[in-house]
């Protein structure tokens, strides 16, 4: 039960709803469990000719009983909802933060999908099995009070149950146990079932360009049937269930008749308490059942427990110390000497030899203070890798990254990243209006810097152009088309106020003219901030100060284009390979 | 009910009565049960009134009727419960096997269905008429339907069996029912309107979530962890306390159904009492009154709910009978050309198409391929490119206008022969779980595994194939993580390069892969091009040139067309998008 041992810190925060939950939940089984003993005595009073107002009394007390039902329950219920939706939602906002606070590299191994399957499907059925807590919990508790009660009418009788609920009980956990086995094929039957049509709709200008509609088919009616197998099986063993529990009652009622029977006609049982016994036995067995239905969601519940709780426990392998100071402004950012390998990436992934995993062999680079400059080299160089170091995105194998002079592991990572700002390859809106994109990294910017920064972008235009202008709401991944998103990326990296911008290959997506005026409005409009423009396209490189080459790991050359053109065997390449030879 | 959830019930029913004969057995054993069950409870009078009370106090009781009797009610009971699980088992049967039939049937027609069909309903969508549509479907087939049933049978025997004991009794337990029923249905209202709002607090919840997780480094990079944790907060508090009210509305239907109900109950016990005390009944009328309220009310509460669970499951049985419903794609074609090559060429005269009605993406387009030429169509991005090369194969069809393959229209060749004569290298890779040889075998089920490893040489892709520690038997896993993007197009060169057809369509991928296997690619496709027709969107500079024709189009008519040189000389569209740039977007 190690996965309800770290549950415990939140369900304390929510000790109190437990508590009261709990206290309510005996109390209304307490009162459901007098209401048949009440209920023979009234019979009994009743038959025996005795005073009315006994009897009237005795209906009283009931009614007193089923209101308190009806009371407790309604407070118990109360109170375990709050505890149920409390304690989930302490696990959500927990695992919300750590999600927050963890780096990209933290969550290798995790994939989009995954996270979002125990964000959301986990911790919901963590909150449902909590809530199912309370039958678990208050069957047992109504069994054994039924069984007092039913030793106070007849201790003769009471055997009788004795012997017939561990009966029934096993006979429920034969069930259940045997329907498992063939439930578990069923779940990964209807996996493999899914990932079938998955891969036959999103692949299906294939299927029909390959004339495979009919095989597919016959492929798909297979897994359909072997699921129908499967699900035949753990239904077929489920459905004894309820067929059995009915023959077990009336078959106990049938035994209670004939020995109550004659203990009635003996005079050590009264005919009203016999009925009190029938009435014991059709809800002791159905507890019996209920604890069936939840035994199973419980157990699974751990491996929610166990997914959810993993990510929560992770520690970020990117700390901050414990003296971190904020950076201050302004500063050269330095490299000296920064080594980095691949492996650090992706654990599992990594090259074909150990030689090929180093990325980065000693890099040694110094960004100006107000500087433009491009960074470029062949795909897979590392260019990206890099400046997620300068951000610390990622920790360097060794060698030494200081801004302003003070190493960036000396500093608050809040203030690092807020003084480097990035327009990432793949360009990613929020849903919401575009000035709210736009003012995402400092929503108090005023409007007119946003326009300003829209105007640079080469997307002012387009924005007031649309009926909403700067109101117009968009979807995380909708309306507007991939060059718009990119420079919609572009202007919020200027609007962020940071000193140092960061744009990794943003203009891919915008066609020659528009992007030649955004790479000029960059390098030539945003005076005093250091701007650092990763680009494969030389005709972008020429408008800069300075061009950084990447190759093999290190840098094979630094400096205009003209020089670089003069110095440099790979640069040349590169200019030789889109005609841009001339200087 | 409406109108249309009655149709579609009976088009279940009919989708059931394949096995009209299990469902009569099914039908008699629900009967028989629920009688039997109920006549045994009716036993109880006989078995108190005359086998136990007359003997009290008797010094030598004769106990050979009572013994007798109560055999007789379990053998009833013993009846009922067989009857019982014969009907599960028998409905278990029907309903997986009606389940299995919709979703193999649903499966087969959707493969029929047009490529405009998979445009327009996501892959989403799609999933959950497989999954949740069904299951709730099968919920209900298997148990709500049966419950609905019995319990209409069972309702309908204690109210029979109760008239004829005492119709006092009768109207208290019809006044207790009623309170209840009348509180329970109150209450469930008020419950749907808060599970709504939990729904849709929910939605924005988990849309919240699946945007932070998507955009997470994002959010790293501009430093804004605290806030976004903040505004998650605020939207998980509304949770809480969204799924607190819900759970405590649908939670306390219990307790006070469980409370009314022991009042009722007692009500009973009461009344029974109070009749007796004046001669109109007895105390077996009251223990067999008692059984049957308890046998009665399940069935009572559970018909509400099962109605509406029966009305959202044929809303899902809408969604998957509109599935089986959607038109299936144009194929009335019977010419096929003969050779099984293509002898002459492939013309497109005057065509014309939208994706919608009113928005032509193509507005007129006209050329002449000739068997074993190459034909690269080149422009900005939305010039309506890649949708004339998905034309041929008729994965659309035009607006107006006419394609031709050696003369014979496209829409006269049944599309297993037109598509059979074309394959396809697309943008995206698409390759399926499964062995890299299954993958590639995809283009030519029959292919052998000499002829897949020779395409596969062909096209350059052997060599990285064979270097994987398992080769060819190689598992490709569902994100295909294991090999990169450039080796996977070339498993699509390969599959293309197997298929044998002599007209290739292709999409040409615009995405970075590193140099070498850019490289590759860029031999194996001229492989793979040898001795076929080729009709292509190109990017890539060289691919371009080495065409026999090129079109350049733009807004949807094709500006400029001919060899490279020509268009060169013309200094045109074609020779702007060409000078200084490696790409052409």
């Amino acid at each position: 039960m190690n996965s309800i041992r770290a549950l415990l810190p939140y369900i304390r925060r929510n000790k109190r709803a437990a508590a009261l939950a709990l206290c309510f939940m005996l109390l209304e089984t307490a009162a459901e469990a007098a209401i048949p003993y009440m209920t023979a005595g009234l019979i009994d009073e009743g038959l025996r000719g005795g005073q009315m107002d006994r009897v009237v009394r005795s209906a009283g007390i009931i009614l007193l009983l089923s209101a308190g039902i009806a009371l407790f329950g309604y407070f118990g219920t109360k109170f375990l909802s709050a505890f149920s939706a409390g304690t989930a939602g302490a696990v959500r906002s927990d695992f919300m933060r750590k999600l927050c606070f963890l780096s990209p590299i933290d969550l290798d191994g995790l994939s989009e999908s995954s996270l979002t399957t125990r964000m959301t499907a986990d911790i919901s059925q963590i909150q449902q099995a909590l809530q199912m807590l309370n039958t678990f919990l208050r069957a047992p508790c109504y069994i054994i009070m039924a069984v007092i009660m039913v030793f106070r009418i007849s201790d003769s009788l009471s055997r009788i149950f004795v012997v017939t609920i561990p009966v029934f009980g096993a006979v429920v956990w034969l069930i259940v146990r045997a329907s498992r086995k063939h439930l578990v094929r069923r779940a990964r039957s209807t996996d493999v079932m899914n990932r079938y049509i998955l891969e036959n709709v999103t692949n299906i200008r294939l299927v029909k360009t390959y004339v495979r509609e009919d095989s597919q088919g016959k492929g798909f009616t297979e897994q359909a049937g072997e699921l129908r197998g499967h699900s035949m099986k753990a239904d077929a063993i489920i459905g004894v269930a309820n067929p059995s529990l009915q023959l077990f009652v009336n078959l106990c009622v049938c035994a209670l008749l004939l020995i109550g029977g004659r203990e009635a006609v003996g005079g050590s049982l009264k005919l009203g308490e016999l009925l009190g016994l029938i009435t014991y036995t059709n809800q002791i067995l159905y507890q019996i059942i209920l604890i069936s239905m939840v035994v199973v969601p419980l157990l699974n519940v751990r491996v929610s427990v166990d997914r959810v709780l993993e990510l929560i426990q992770r520690e970020s392998r990117i700390a901050e110390s414990a003296d971190a100071k904020p950076l201050g402004p302004g500063g050269d950012i330095v490299l000296r000497d920064v080594c980095f390998s691949r492996t650090a990436l992706s654990p599992e992934g990594g090259g074909t030899s150990e030689a090929e995993d180093a990325l980065f062999r000693g890099i040694t680079l110094t960004f100006r203070q107000g500087e433009c400059v491009g960074i470029t080299g062949a795909t897979g160089q590392g260019k990206t890798t890099l400046v997620n170091l300068l951000a610390r995105m990622y920790e360097t194998d060794s060698g030494e990254i200081t801004v302003g002079g003070e190493r960036i592991k000396d500093v608050t990572l809040k203030s690092l990243r807020r003084h480097i700002a990035f327009a990432p390859q793949k360009s990613r809106l929020f849903a919401g209006t575009i000035a709210d994109n736009l003012k995402y990294g400092r929503p108090d910017a005023t409007d007119e810097e946003m326009t300003e920064a829209a105007k640079i972008a080469d997307i002012h235009d387009f924005i007031t152009g649309l009926p909403q202008g700067y109101e117009t709401r968009i979807t995380g991944d909708g309306n507007v088309s991939g060059g718009q998103r990119q420079r919609l990326c572009i202007a919020r990296t200027l609007l962020s106020g940071a000193e140092v911008m960061v744009f990794d290959d943003s203009t891919s997506g915008l066609d020659k003219v528009t992007e030649e005026r955004v790479i000029r409005g960059l390098c030539e409009g945003c005076p005093g901030k250091t701007r650092i423009i990763i680009t494969g396209k030389i005709s972008n490189l020429r408008h800069m100060d300075r061009i950084v080459v990447l190759d093999g790991g290190r840098v094979a050359g630094t400096g205009s284009h003209e020089e670089l053109l003069r110095s440099s065997q790979v640069y040349r390449e590169l200019c030789l390979s889109q005609n841009e030879v001339e200087p | 009910m409406k109108h249309t959830d009655l149709k579609n019930l009976l088009r279940l029913l009919r989708y059931m009565g394949e096995r009209k004969l299990f469902l009569l057995c099914a039908g008699v054993c629900t009967i028989v049960s629920s009688v039997c069950a109920v006549h045994g409870t009716n036993l109880l009078r006989p078995i108190i009134n005359d086998c136990i009370v007359p003997l009290i106090g008797d010094g030598s009781p004769e106990f050979g009727l009572l013994f007798r009797m109560i055999v007789t009610m379990g053998i009833y009971y013993l009846v009922s419960a067989l009857t019982l699980l014969a009907e599960t088992e028998i409905m278990i049967f029907v309903c997986n096997d009606t389940i299995f039939r919709l979703r193999r049937d649903m499966f087969s027609h959707m493969q029929r269905l047009p490529v405009s069909w998979f445009d327009t309903h996501s892959a989403g969508e799609i999933m959950s008429r497989y999954n949740s549509d069904i299951d709730v479907l099968a919920n209900m087939l298997k148990q709500g339907l049966p419950q609905l049933v019995s319990g209409a049978v069972t309702i309908v025997s204690i109210l029979i069996s109760m008239v004829m004991l005492s119709p006092p009794l009768l109207a208290v337990v019809l006044i207790c029912t009623a309170v209840i029923v009348m509180v329970n249905t109150f209450l469930f209202r008020r419950n749907k309107k808060y599970q709504r709002r939990q729904q849709s607090v929910m939605g924005d919840v988990n849309g919240f979530a699946v945007e932070t997780i998507r955009n997470h480094d994002i959010m790293k990079h501009f430093a804004m962890e605290e806030e976004t944790a903040g505004r998650f907060d605020a939207l998980n508090g509304e949770y809480v306390s969204a799924s607190m009210n819900s759970q405590l509305y649908a939670g306390s239907i219990f307790p006070l159904g469980s409370g009314l109900s022991n009042m009722g109950f007692a009500a009973i016990a009461l009344a029974g009492v109070l009749l007796a005390a004046r001669g109109m009944t007895d105390i077996g009328t009251i223990a067999a009154f008692l059984q049957h309220y308890k046998r009665f009310y399940t069935p009572v509460m559970q018909i509400s709910r099962q109605v509406n669970n029966l009305i959202a499951a044929l809303s899902g049985a809408e969604r998957i009978f509109s599935v089986m419903d959607a038109p299936a794609e144009e194929d009335e074609g019977t010419t096929v050309p003969s050779g099984g090559g293509l002898a002459e060429g492939i013309a497109f005269n005057d065509v014309f198409f939208g994706y919608q009605k009113d928005a032509p993406v193509i507005k007129g387009i006209s050329f002449e391929l000739k068997a074993g030429g190459k034909m690269a169509i080149v422009g900005s991005s939305g010039a309506g490119k890649s949708t004339v090369i998905y034309l041929l194969n008729r994965f659309y069809e035009p607006g107006s206008g006419d394609i031709t393959i050696d003369g014979i229209s496209v829409r006269q060749i049944p599309k297993g022969t037109l598509r059979g004569m074309i394959s396809i290298v697309l943008q995206d890779t698409h390759l399926f779980t499964g062995t890299i040889m299954d993958n590639i075998r995809f283009g030519r089920p029959d292919a052998s595994d000499d002829e897949i490893i020779a395409a596969a040489k062909k096209v350059h892709a052997d060599y990285f194939i064979s270097h994987l520690p398992m080769g060819y038997k190689t598992p490709i896993t569902e994100d295909g993580s294991m090999l990169s993007e450039g080796q996977k197009q070339l498993i699509s060169i390969a599959r293309a390069a197997v298929s044998d057809a002599p007209i290739l369509i292709m999409d040409e991928a615009t995405g970075m892969v590193d140099t070498r296997t850019e490289r590759l690619i860029g031999e194996g496709l001229k492989a793979l091009m040898e001795r076929r027709t080729i009709l292509m969107v190109a990017h890539r500079l060289e691919t371009v040139r080495s065409a026999d024709i090129i079109a350049v189009m733009k807004d949807g008519l094709i500006t400029e067309i001919g060899s490279h040189e020509t268009l060169m000389q013309e200094k045109g569209l074609y020779y702007e998008l060409n000078m200084g740039s490696k790409e052409l977007l």
